[in-house]
């Protein structure tokens, strides 16, 4: 029997990255983190060898290093990851202990909660709305978002009257207590649910694949996973690779390709029905980069198109990014496959 | 595993071996005999090849699938089902209204046999997205629709049996307006009220090449249609414009792609002041892959098998879409 295709999304509409992403907060967490970073994980035992976290492969070159923290190229899959990089242990004190970790719930979040809402949390939840009532278990309504750290997507899931119970798993340290007022559950790992959503965290986890496959085990049978990252296939990250300015530890220890996802959702269970790239941001956050940074090169192509083309130009190449999977805001819809052991 | 269903075709042209493809693909059948008059295409190996209807209903066979032209359709559906035979049909279901009333007819004589007809754009993936947002309710009620399907014919177009009113009774609106209003009904229901202009602009031939029409319902909702064969750049949009949001689906992906990428494109209206007013944030979803005729076939099989009541493609869908077209044709008369 014929089910829904794969297929792959596009987003129309003006989008600022310091809309979501204010300059002074930015800058502020990112030197928080990378100063936190050095103090938590500044002792050998906080650190240790990591094959590739999207297809396990051992093959692998260096690929740059920010901040003192290297990153290795995967040879088969083409994702970039810290390597060596935080324990399991060292990162769970991280986020339970730092100023970064805190700042960012207790002033990133909360400063930009509003403008999230509107701009990225809503269509969230009308996009798993969708692909719910397409191809959703009926009788599986729980829903669960894992590692929350704006609860306001509750707000825009109870809009949709489609889930119940709902639920917040591993929630960050300083949003348990809205959740709560919330009237959300709070857990380790849920049961039978309908949907489960992790919306910018892989990029944080220690082994995606745990997260993934607790994902697994707390989904009934036809059950949704909905996840979004940044993806190293995107244009940003290629064209500045290394000299990402927005790229640190431990932010961002997976910067998975859209090969890796697919070979990571296969190991762990789960059949994609869609990979999108509906980024809107990947030129601006390449102009940001030269202008901050002149040493930045870029090649001949991208700095003619970057430098001596107007706005018109650059959203249509943007939105030609989207179209073909270049941009590096990944968004997947994926669904639990029955026979996975 | 069930004997698979023994199936012939009648009209082996490019729909009949799109048909064969798909009953190839599908475990419950098997192509037993195809009917073809003219031309010299192969048939698949172990299906023998007859020059008329009568050669397929000699064979011991569960159903037929139509494939012929206008002409032909409604005396070979009529046969078949006297016959006892299950008959799934290619639209247009007919020369004329009268052709649906008398298959109709024998649908009834014919007790419990099936009969589906090939509405098959109800089964494009953009269309059942469409479907699936106007039926959640979470964008309003359907205020207005708006469909455009256009193609540009081509070199001899005009001595083409589609462009002859004798063997189609006619033209671009009759053999693919037709879809367009089939999915008007599919998001609205029946429509009360046709005012239309039809015309014959270019095309050398005795059927129309262009028809505008528009269509109300009891509810006051009004669906426009444009149906062109001078649409010289292929072209399919269908808008359904709801009281909190939009869909718009573009192109419809063939085995040429000659319309385009298939996408849906959805918005909630937005009087949001910080917003450019008429400038609300979409999302634009491109499918890959064209999953109606599998889908038709599954359940066309799936009804024979089960028993199941036919959803898409009913007899009474196809009376209802021809009575429309008609009423466009008898608005301009």
């Amino acid at each position: 029997m014929a089910r829904g295709a794969m297929k792959h999304v596009v987003v129309k509409g003006d989008l600022e990255e310091a809309t979501i992403r204010p300059a002074s907060l930015l800058s502020e967490l990112r030197q928080l983190s990378i100063e936190d970073a050095r103090r938590y994980f500044a002792d050998a035992s906080a650190l240790e060898e990591s094959d590739c976290p999207a297809c396990q492969s051992a093959s692998r070159t260096p690929a740059f290093e920010r901040d003192g923290f290297a990153f290795s190229a995967c040879a088969d899959c083409g994702s970039v990851y810290a390597n060596p990089r935080p324990t399991a242990a060292a990162l769970t004190d991280y986020y339970a202990s730092s100023r970064a970790a805190r700042f960012r719930t207790e002033r990133f979040v909360a400063e930009t909660a509003e403008a999230r809402r509107t701009e990225i949390i809503s269509s969230h939840a009308n996009w798993l709305g969708r692909i719910y009532d397409e191809t959703g278990n009926r009788l599986a309504t729980g829903y669960a978002d894992v590692g929350t750290t704006n609860p306001a997507v509750f707000d825009e899931i109870r809009r949709l009257d489609l889930f119940a119970p709902l639920c917040a798993i591993e929630p960050a340290a300083g949003v348990v207590a809205r959740c709560r007022d919330l009237g959300i559950d709070v857990a380790e790992e849920g049961e039978a649910l309908g949907v489960v959503t992790a919306f910018e965290t892989l990029e944080h986890q220690h082994a995606p694949d745990s997260l993934l496959r607790a994902a697994h085990r707390s989904l009934a049978p036809g059950g949704l996973l909905f996840f979004t990252t940044r993806t190293i296939s995107g244009f940003d990250l290629q064209t500045l690779w290394g000299s990402a300015p927005y790229i640190y530890v431990p932010e961002h220890l997976n910067l998975l390709s859209i090969d890796g996802i697919r070979r990571l959702l296969e190991r762990c269970g789960f059949e994609a029905i869609e990979i999108s790239t509906p980024g809107r941001l990947d030129v601006e956050l390449v102009l940001h980069a030269i202008e901050a940074d002149p040493s930045i090169r870029l090649t001949g192509f991208v700095d003619t198109l970057l430098r001596h083309r107007d706005h018109r130009a650059h959203q249509d190449f943007q939105a030609f990014l989207q179209k073909h999977r270049l941009s590096s805001h990944l968004r997947v819809a994926a669904l639990k496959k029955e026979s996975h052991s | 595993m069930a004997t698979p269903l023994r199936v012939g075709i009648v009209g082996f042209g490019k729909m009949g071996r799109i048909r064969a493809r798909e009953l190839e693909r599908h475990p419950g059948t098997e192509l037993v005999v195809v009917a073809e008059p003219d031309g010299a295409d192969a048939v698949p190996d172990g299906v023998d090849r007859v020059a008329d209807l009568a050669g397929v209903l000699q064979r011991e066979i569960d159903a037929v699938i139509v494939c012929t032209p206008n002409r032909f359709t409604a005396d070979t559906i009529i046969a078949a089902l006297d016959r006892g035979l299950h008959v799934f049909s290619e639209k247009p279901p007919g020369r004329s209204v009268d052709d649906v009333e008398r298959i109709i007819d024998a649908e009834r004589r014919a007790g419990d046999r099936k009969l589906m007809f090939g509405f098959n754009h109800r089964r494009h993936a953009g269309i059942q997205e469409a479907k699936r947002i106007v039926d959640s309710g979470r964008m309003g009620q359907i205020l207005w629709l708006r469909g455009i399907y256009g193609k540009s014919g081509g070199d001899g177009y005009e001595k083409e049996w589609r462009s002859s009113r004798e063997m189609c009774g006619g033209g671009i609106l009759l053999d693919q307006g037709i879809h367009m209003l089939d999915l008007f009904r599919y998001f609205c229901g029946d429509f009360a009220e046709v005012k239309s202009m039809v015309g014959t602009s270019y095309w050398d031939a005795d059927v129309e090449d262009n028809a505008f029409a528009l269509l109300r319902d009891d509810a006051g909702r009004i669906a426009m249609l444009h149906s062109s064969s001078t649409q010289w750049k292929h072209r399919f949009n269908l808008d359904v414009y709801m009281s909190d949001g939009y869909v718009s689906v573009n192109g419809i992906l063939s085995s040429t792609r000659s319309y385009g990428d298939e996408s849906i494109t959805v918005a909630r209206r937005s009087f949001d002041p910080s917003f450019a007013a008429g400038k609300p944030r979409e999302e634009v979803t491109y499918f890959d892959t064209d999953p109606s005729w599998e889908l038709e076939i599954a359940e066309f099989v799936d009804a024979i098998r089960d028993g199941a009541t036919i959803q898409h493609g009913t007899s009474e869908d196809a009376l209802q879409a021809m009575k429309l077209v008609f009423a466009i044709y008898d608005g301009d008369a």
